[in-house]
């Protein structure tokens, strides 16, 4: 059988039955969900062909076949789901794997601001300016490469992005094609390798303070505003005390690894914020948390005895709980949800009102 | 399993007030009944703002009402098990006080009327500024509630998803087929122009009188096909009559207020 006797992916309608497909298989994830049937195991990712990319679901996969074979499918269909066209694989469906064959891909790029980004789609194109770009050099494959890292900013949001090879400069507004997203404990990271296109730019918007709703918020984003009513204060935040060698958090005032190292100390808190659209669990330590407390950095530390757990527990209680906050900080994806990492906290303030009033009233104009 | 955290609705005073319909909830026994709101809000936690304008604190209860822009909310709390940590910070408030207050809506029925109470959670003393964001948030919320039920009753059938094209949100548009079924005759006035003078009291414009004639008789005579002015029409003309986008926003904010006239739905306008 040819090439020419399977469809290309790219003139793949929805709503078609019975297809046969010959493509590679670009990505390949699965994911675990429970219903009233039990626990049941699904797989989904990216299928291509030299003339495009489509995602797919398969309700059962061949446990010998990985990402980069080429398979051919039969009998899958497609549908289209949240907007999107998919290919669906089930268990009357075939996945034979094509051995030894190789096809070349034609990657398709979603044009996306930072907000929508999500693993589902990994391949994107997008544009925005670079800030706290670092450099370090690795060996990759046994060759040194140079590892360029920081963030990439839009007016949507902001993300950590990784680049092998390619240089990141700071403050300059790229746009690069075919980048990778994938996530990194609960954050989304992008990452930018050999194929990928990066070119200078000049952005049409303002690149400002994000403000957002939290209903607005559906998963992991860096650098955004909320401002909310702290509700909810968990009753163990307080003072937390840390190895002064490796920070780690201690139970005891001794390091089980560094018994001679003194503590330090440091906070934590966690409350709920309501914005009269949602709600979100926020957390904090010393950096965000001590102005709010009225308390200098430097005098933050063991030796000053007006520093006690109950104390510090209490005060963090009355300048937390019921007060409205303008918050900025990254969401997070953990086990109990999306959380918000506090980057900075302060009490509401008539310039942030002037400017989410007008926020707001862009609303009916 | 966890439970999903129940939402507080911000809500006024008068939302709460002239709400006539319970919900049982079947699910958990035992469990106080969902307030559905004229706005169709399904409601049993809110948080509210306002200032404590009565307190009456006896041993085993302290009683308390906090007024808003539109009415008074009447909070309880008792010194048992579940509601002692409420009367502790109702009894740490004075008259006068601005106070920010979450807590659970309870119902009574008596004859052909239903009496709702604040079971408070939390309760605190809360500066001017956190009012005024209340006010915002809260009014914005309501506005939006408002132009999705005259949407709702504009279709025959209002469904969630026909109103989800046209913009709103799911919650949004889940509110107004609610109050659509539940609140068929309910005007809405009352509390659009207790919201659009919170939004606008927030925003202190100052009102340009001498441009509020000239939009009003061109929203009373341009109402062409009877749904109402387009905003992009009205800003056009004011355009052309040297008024800027922000003197036609104030003003539109004011005839509102004012009850000239109303929106019968997104940028739409009718004079009353």
């Amino acid at each position: 059988m040819i090439d020419e006797d399977f469809p290309q992916i790219s003139s793949l309608e929805p709503g078609k039955q019975n297809l046969g497909i010959k493509a590679k298989i670009v990505s390949l994830q699965q994911r675990k969900i429970k219903n009233e049937k039990g626990e049941t195991v699904y797989f989904y990712g990216i299928l291509g062909d030299r003339s495009g990319t489509i995602s797919f679901t398969a309700w059962v996969f061949p446990a010998t076949i990985q990402a980069g074979d080429v398979v051919e499918i039969r009998n899958c269909s497609t549908k289209e789901y949240n907007n999107v066209n998919r290919v669906y694989i089930d268990a009357r469906s075939e996945v034979i794997l094509r051995p030894g064959e190789d096809l070349e891909v034609k990657r398709t790029f979603k044009e996306l601001k930072i907000k929508d980004l999500t693993t589902t789609s990994p391949y994107v194109s997008l544009e925005g300016r670079i800030s706290g770009v670092m450099e370090k050099e690795m060996e990759r494959n046994g060759e040194k490469v140079q590892l360029f890292y920081g963030d990439l900013e839009d007016d949507t949001g902001k993300i950590r992005l990784t680049s092998f090879g390619k240089a990141l400069k700071e403050g300059e507004t790229i746009r690069i094609e075919g980048a990778k997203v994938s996530e990194y404990n609960g954050r989304l990271r992008l990452t930018i390798n050999d194929r990928t296109t990066v070119l200078p730019t000049k952005l049409q918007y303002e690149i400002t303070e994000r403000i957002v709703n939290l209903m607005d918020i559906t998963g992991p984003i860096g650098g955004v505003t909320v401002q909310g009513f702290a509700v909810n204060f968990g009753q163990k935040s307080g003072l937390v005390m840390r190895c002064s060698e490796c920070n780690q958090r201690l139970d005891d005032l001794r390091c089980p690894d560094h018994p001679d190292a003194p503590f330090i100390y440091d906070l934590f808190a966690y409350f709920t914020i309501d914005d009269g659209t949602g709600h979100m669990q926020c957390t904090g330590g010393r950096i965000p948390l001590l102005p709010l407390l009225g308390i200098k950095l430097e005098d933050f530390v063991p030796s000053n005895k007006s520093i006690s757990r109950r104390g510090i527990q209490a005060l963090l209680e009355e300048k937390i709980q019921g007060m409205a906050f303008v918050i900025g900080g990254d969401v997070v994806k953990s086990q109990v949800g999306l959380s918000l990492r506090i980057r900075d906290i302060r009490p509401m303030d008539e310039e942030f009102l002037k400017t989410f009033s007008r926020m707001l009233e862009a609303d009916f104009q | 399993m966890a439970r999903k955290r129940e939402f507080a609705y911000w809500v006024y005073a008068r939302e709460i007030r002239d709400s006539t319909v319970l919900e049982e909830n079947h699910e958990e026994e035992r469990s106080k009944p969902y307030v559905i709101t004229p706005l169709g809000s399904k409601i049993r936690r809110v948080l509210i703002t306002g200032r404590v304008s009565q307190k009456n604190a006896e041993e085993n209860m302290t009683r308390m009402t906090v007024a808003d822009s539109s009415g008074n909310f009447y909070l309880t709390a008792f010194s048992n098990d579940f509601g002692s940590q409420g009367k502790i910070m109702l009894d740490g408030l004075e008259l006068n006080d601005n106070v920010m207050v979450m807590g659970r809506l309870s119902s009574f029925q008596n004859e052909d009327k239903i009496y709702f109470n604040i079971n408070p959670e939390i309760a605190v003393k809360v500066n001017d500024t956190s009012m005024k964001y209340w006010n915002l948030r809260a009014s914005h919320v309501a506005r939006r509630k408002i132009y999705a039920i005259r949407a709702a009753r504009n279709s025959e059938t209002p469904s969630k998803e026909e109103l989800m094209k046209m913009g709103y949100s799911e919650e949004e548009s889940e509110c107004a087929v609610r109050a659509a079924k539940n609140y068929p005759d309910y005007n809405t006035a009352d509390i659009e122009a207790v919201a659009s003078g919170s939004s606008a009291a927030t925003a202190q414009p100052e009102a340009n009188s001498g441009h509020s004639d000239f939009i009003l008789d061109y929203i009373r005579n341009n109402d062409e096909d009877g749904r109402g002015c387009r905003y992009e029409d009205i800003l056009a003309a004011a355009n052309n009559a040297q008024i800027s986008q922000g003197d036609v926003d104030e003003v539109l904010n004011n005839l509102g207020s004012d009850g000239e006239i109303f929106e019968v739905s997104l940028k739409r306008y009718k004079a009353i």
